[in-house]
């Protein structure tokens, strides 16, 4: 395959990138290597973790790790000053024609904005993978996005959320996120046997994960037969086993840790259902749209993006947030029967392949570069 | 006048072109580059405005006039966030020291204040970890 000759070099920062695999980490992965061969050339600036590199090339992308957050939580003033230098030198190394920084609630944005004030004039570009909260119009992050020359969103309500912020007038784009193809199809269920359902991301109170156990043990209790496998680790893993202990459903949720890629897909195909139940913050709903592109429907609180991705009694079903019971509803109704739950299965695929697919999130990003990027879209 | 530093209050910082300035009993941060470092260094080994006035303006090439309104402004700025106070009977040190480096034409010195570093750190998606950071949680998420 060519590579075209870098024709724009873009540095990136990300909260988190590989090994970590979060929303921005998957999209990421396949959307740099596809970039790279439109020409687009980008390197990635993330936050430090124990464990990995400060410097390293993964697939093509090359990659620092500078302890953004860890200086700010020292309090020590010479921590944040040492982070801004190896900034600085990072960017006289990779010269970027541009500053792209995925998502502007993170650490980076105090280091960007230092950099900018400093006379960098730099262009960038903000994405936005999550809704803004309230509590995100901080005054960094205003700045940022007040300066932007154009901000994108992996869906609609990112960009709705960011509307406050923005000035009038600015340059919006929404960009889907995309997702690659797969040979892999949902695993058939049938009338009277064990539902198979899953959950995949962080272990965090956001995710909901408490919800989709009590959701279950509910359901159960009005003869759903079911099983909830739970795919991630975080700091609410304790908390949640012992919900469903309390609930007397321990027998019927696995939580099966951090897998590797192929796994998580692996059980993604095996689910009959995946439930994303989460409070907030979820900018578009990745893990949801994977399995719908196998056939796998989807229950989703209505929250961000997840109730753009799935479609309310056609693709999936969409319950109100924080309401265990209504995600138990729609548990029974998704498998009252066969043919309902293979007919939503099919919309989910037919919704993703049509929407959310892997070329045209990197056309759209190419063209958000090509738009926004004046002095550099011929050559684009 | 000159000034000193509430080291109960204050922690500073000056790597090459910038100044880091934290409030830990608020959180607050400062951050400034440029002249404002230069009079930030100034101001912390003792000057004066005077002092400061006349240092600037031989660094800077710049007559003391013209920089002494905006030096003024600044360490007002300064006090008025209580990041220095005054120092009426601190001494004049026997000299100033700035680091050497290149410097652009005299700016009026300014400074960035960020009132919300912590909530921005604790967008992140590794909150919620302890001082090893990601991905071990803190003492109370242990058991």
């Amino acid at each position: 395959m060519t590579v075209a000759t870098p024709r724009l070099r873009v540095l990136a920062f990300s909260p988190l990138f590989l090994p970590f695999l979060g929303g921005i980490e998957i999209l990421l992965r396949t959307l740099l290597p596809a970039l790279r061969q439109r020409g687009i050339e980008t390197a990635v600036v993330t936050e430090s973790a124990e464990g990995l590199a400060s410097r390293e090339e993964m697939d093509g992308t090359r990659v620092y790790r500078l302890p953004l957050s860890g200086a700010v939580r020292s309090r020590n003033a010479l921590e944040p000053l040492r982070v801004m230098q190896q900034l600085r030198a990072i960017v006289a190394e990779e010269r970027p024609d541009a500053l792209h920084l995925h998502s502007v609630a993170q650490a980076a944005a105090y280091y960007v904005e230092r950099l900018l004030s400093q006379g960098g004039a730099l262009p960038y570009l903000v994405s936005l993978h999550g809704a803004l909260e309230t509590e995100d119009q901080l005054q960094v992050v205003r700045g940022l996005l007040a300066g932007a020359r154009a901000v994108s969103g992996v869906s609609q309500a990112c960009l709705d959320s960011a509307a406050p912020f923005l000035p009038a007038g600015s340059a919006r784009q929404l960009i889907y996120n995309g997702i690659p193809d797969t040979d892999l199809r949902c695993a058939p269920w049938r009338q009277g046997e064990t539902a198979r359902l899953l959950c995949v991301g962080r272990l965090q109170l956001e995710k909901g994960y408490d919800l989709a156990i009590a959701a279950l043990a509910i359901a159960v209790a009005r003869g759903f037969d079911g099983r909830l496998a739970i795919i991630g680790r975080g700091e609410q893993e304790l908390n949640f086993r012992a919900l469903a202990a309390r609930l007397g459903i321990a027998d019927r949720v696995d939580f099966l840790g951090e897998l590797a890629p192929s796994l998580v897909a692996a059980e993604m195909a095996r689910a009959h259902a995946l439930l994303a139940p989460s409070r907030m913050r979820e900018g578009f709903g990745l893990v949801v749209a994977e399995a719908g592109r196998m056939g796998v429907p989807a229950i989703v609180a209505k929250t961000g993006g997840l109730s753009e991705v799935v479609i309310d009694g056609r693709s999936g079903l969409v319950v109100p947030r924080e309401d265990a019971d209504a995600l138990a509803d729609a548990l029974l109704r998704l498998f009252r029967s066969e043919g309902h739950w293979r007919d939503l299965g099919a919309q989910a695929r037919e919704r993703v392949v049509t929407t959310f697919g892997h070329d045209a999130c990197v056309e759209g990003y190419v063209r958000f570069y090509a738009d926004h990027l004046g002095e550099k879209r011929r050559a684009l | 006048m000159r000034y000193d530093i509430d080291a109960q209050r204050v922690t500073h910082e000056r790597l090459n072109e910038e100044v880091l300035i934290i409030n830990v009993v608020s959180g607050a941060y400062y951050s400034g580059s440029g002249s404002f470092a230069d009079l930030w260094s100034l101001l912390a080994q003792g000057a004066s405005t005077e002092d400061a006035a006349a240092h600037l303006s031989e660094t800077f090439g710049e007559s003391a006039e013209t920089i002494l309104p905006g030096i003024r402004d600044s360490i007002g700025h300064l006090l008025a966030k209580g990041l220095i106070r005054e120092a009426p009977d601190r001494e004049a040190p026997d000299g100033w020291s700035l680091p050497d480096l290149p410097r652009a034409e005299w700016q009026a010195p300014s400074f960035a204040e960020y009132t919300d570093m912590w909530d921005l750190i604790q967008l992140d998606p590794i909150h919620e970890v302890g001082e090893a950071g990601w991905p071990f949680a803190p003492p109370e998420h242990r058991t």
